[in-house]
C-alpha cells in the first residue's frame, strides 16, 4: 500500500497513470499498481486515491449522481425511444387502415398496456431529469472555484467551444422534453377510450399518430442533447457505489 | 342481439385539443420565463430546479385544466374534428418552435 494523492482532473490522473510502472490489462497481470478513484465528496471534486497493491479484479464503481443520470437517460429515456418506435409502427398500421379491423381483444389490450407503460416511462424521464439530475447540472460553483468538474453547466459555459451545448442544447432539451409525456398521455387516453373503434375515426387516428410522432422527436432531441452534454460535462459526484472489486 | 352505439368523437377531440393547448402553453411559459425577470422569479417553485419547475408545472396545469373543461363540454358530442385537429396541430407547432431557444430569443 502506498502513495495517495488528490488529482485536479482527468488529465493529471491519466498522465500519472501512464507514467506509472503498472502494465494495466487483464486480471493477474496488474501486480505493481492499481488506481482507484473516489468521487465521494459532495462538492463534486474528483478525489484520486492511488494505491499500490496486488490486483485481484476489476474495480467497478459508480456514483449516486451517475446512477440517477443513467436511470433518467438510459432507463426511462432510451426505453421510451425504443418503445415509441414500436408504437409508431402500430399506430401507422392503424392510420393507414390496415390492421385495426383485424385487431383481437387480446391485441387491443396489449396495445393499451404498452401505451400505458410508455406513459410511465415518459413521465419517469422528465420527472427524474427535472427534479433529480437537473439540480446537480445547474449547481452554482462557490466563488473562486477553479475546478468546475462538479458544476456541469458552469463548465460548459466556461468555454466558447462548449457554451452552445448549454445555451442551445440544454435550454431546448429541458423544455421540449415535456412535450413527450403530454403527447403520449393523450395518445394512450384516446386509444384506451376508443380501442378498435379508432378504425372508424380516421381524423382521430391521424391526430394520434401525429402527436405520437412529435413525442418521439421531442424525446429524440432530449436524448441526443442529453448524451452529448453528459459527454462534454458529465454529472458526477455523490456517494460511491461499488459494483465489483474492493472499490476503495 | 344488442348493438353498441358508436362513441362520439368529442372525448378524443377534447384530449387532442388540450394536448395542443398544453404544448403551446409550455412554449409561451418557456419564453416568458426566459425574457421576464418577474416571471422567472415567480416560476421558481422548487429552488434546486429553478424557473423550470414553475414553467413546466404551470403548463401541465393549463393542459390538464383545459382537458377537463373540454372533456366536460364535449364528451357526449360529435365535433368538427378536422378543425380541432388543425388547431391542435398549429398549437403543437407553436409549442415546439417556442421551446427552441433560437426562436425564443427573437422575442
Amino acid at each position: 500500500m502506498g502513495e495517495e494523492g488528490r488529482w485536479g482532473g482527468d488529465a493529471a490522473w491519466w498522465s500519472n497513470l501512464a507514467s506509472s510502472k503498472g502494465k494495466g490489462g487483464c486480471k493477474g497481470e496488474y501486480r505493481d499498481l492499481s488506481t482507484s478513484l473516489r468521487y465521494g465528496r459532495d462538492d463534486g471534486f474528483w478525489e484520486g486515491r492511488k494505491v499500490v497493491r496486488d490486483w485481484e479484479g476489476w474495480a467497478m464503481q459508480i456514483t449516486v449522481r451517475e446512477l440517477w443520470t443513467m436511470v433518467h437517460g438510459m432507463g426511462f429515456g432510451a426505453l421510451y425511444l425504443l418503445a415509441c418506435s414500436g408504437a409508431l409502427v402500430e399506430l401507422w398500421r392503424m392510420t393507414t387502415g390496415r390492421g385495426v379491423g383485424e385487431m383481437t381483444v387480446g391485441q387491443e389490450r396489449f396495445l393499451k398496456v404498452y401505451l400505458l407503460v410508455m406513459v410511465v416511462l415518459a413521465w419517469g424521464a422528465v420527472l427524474t431529469g427535472t427534479y433529480v439530475v437537473y439540480p446537480w447540472y445547474r449547481a452554482v460553483a462557490p466563488a473562486g472555484t477553479v475546478d468546475l468538474a462538479g458544476y456541469p453547466q458552469r463548465l460548459l459555459m466556461h468555454s466558447a467551444a462548449t457554451s452552445g451545448w448549454h445555451s442551445v442544447g440544454m435550454e431546448w432539451k429541458e423544455h421540449v422534453a415535456w412535450l413527450t409525456p403530454m403527447s403520449i398521455t393523450m395518445v394512450a387516453f384516446v386509444f384506451a377510450r376508443y380501442g378498435r373503434e379508432l378504425g372508424r375515426h380516421r381524423q382521430l387516428r391521424a391526430a394520434v399518430l401525429g402527436f405520437a410522432f412529435v413525442s418521439f422527436l421531442a424525446a429524440g432531441v432530449a436524448g441526443v442533447f442529453g448524451a452529448m452534454i453528459n459527454k462534454h460535462a458529465p454529472v458526477m459526484g455523490g456517494a460511491v457505489i461499488s459494483l465489483s472489486g474492493e472499490g476503495r | 342481439m344488442s348493438v353498441r352505439a358508436e362513441r362520439t368523437n368529442g372525448s378524443g377531440a377534447a384530449a387532442i385539443l388540450a394536448a395542443g393547448v398544453g404544448a403551446a402553453a409550455l412554449g409561451v411559459m418557456a419564453v416568458a420565463g426566459d425574457k421576464s425577470a418577474a416571471v422567472k422569479s415567480a416560476m421558481i417553485f422548487y429552488r434546486p430546479t429553478g424557473p423550470l419547475s414553475g414553467v413546466t408545472t404551470v403548463a401541465i396545469l393549463i393542459w390538464l385544466g383545459s382537458w377537463a373543461v373540454l372533456e366536460w363540454r364535449w364528451q357526449r358530442r360529435s365535433v368538427a374534428l378536422g378543425r380541432v385537429c388543425v388547431a391542435a396541430g398549429v398549437l403543437l407547432g407553436v409549442g415546439v418552435l417556442l421551446t427552441f431557444p433560437v426562436v425564443g430569443d427573437l422575442f
